[in-house]
């Protein structure tokens, strides 16, 4: 574990998945946040394949550091809250199905990506 | 919302959880496929704390400007994570172990959006204790 590629590589994770959510806003109380799930769904895919090929310090910073911060899971839990909140059963519904079987779909590709760079 | 200086909030909390997250992952490490309870712990704890956080941002008058950028944006979003979720996730249905992938999910989403949810609860109690308009809204 490598302390500094952690900081630098989440102060471009964190920054990108601000940058993300700015580009590619929520207008409406119901629609399914497309910027977050879009990040958690790239993020998945990039820590898979760290997973596998990633040694320190590329895991620090890749892996710990920007995926680890680019994905996100309390911005996801209030958007969630949210969709609830304002009866917006099927964005709800879809946002969660969508992260869940995009998101480790992406991951499982990303694992098999590095295995065959490997 | 672009002003350099949100983004500079945003990146020095999303160091500072990260770290936290770091920290937390090498101390109580599991090595896959075990039960990723660190990783759930982190992902539950910064939804409450996001909670907690979204209500004072909407209700609470005197909330500073820099909260929701380095607390909420920041810190907590580089304290929790989903691609470390879906990665464990993986490894545990790949070693054959899908109840615990399942239960992993569900217990982080229905705990992420109930923990979101006590933290509304704990604002509106402590808070507005007298009922306003905005009362339905945060406990409901």
């Amino acid at each position: 574990m490598n302390v500094v590629m952690i900081i630098v590589g989440a102060m471009l994770g964190g920054g990108l998945r601000y940058a993300t959510e700015v580009a590619l806003p929520t207008r409406t109380d119901h629609e399914v946040p497309r910027g977050t799930l879009l990040i958690n769904i790239v993020g998945s895919f990039g820590l898979g394949i760290v997973i596998v090929v990633g040694a320190d310090p590329w895991r620090s910073l890749l892996g710990i550091g920007l995926c680890g911060a680019l994905t996100t899971f309390s911005a996801l839990s209030l958007q969630l809250d949210r969709l609830i909140e304002a009866r917006a059963w099927r964005s709800a519904a879809a946002y969660a199905s969508l992260t869940l079987v995009l998101g480790l779909g992406a991951a499982e590709m990303g694992i098999r990506l590095g295995q065959w760079i490997n | 919302m672009t002003h350099p200086r949100t983004y500079a909030l945003v990146c020095v909390g999303s160091a500072i959880g990260a770290l936290a997250r770091a920290g937390i992952e090498a101390l109580y490490a599991a090595t896959p496929p075990d039960f990723p309870w660190a990783t759930l712990g982190i992902n539950i704890g910064g939804a409450l704390v996001m909670g907690l956080l979204s209500w004072a941002v909407l209700y609470l008058a005197g909330t500073p400007s820099w909260t929701r950028p380095l607390i909420g944006i920041g810190v907590l979003g580089g304290f929790t994570t989903y691609s470390t979720v879906a990665v464990e996730s993986v490894q545990m249905l790949a070693a054959g172990r899908a109840l615990g992938a399942i239960s992993y999910v569900v217990v982080s989403f229905v705990g992420g959006v109930a923990a979101v949810r006590l933290g509304h609860v704990a604002m509106h109690r402590w808070f507005a204790p007298a009922p306003t308009i905005d009362s339905g809204r945060a406990s409901s």
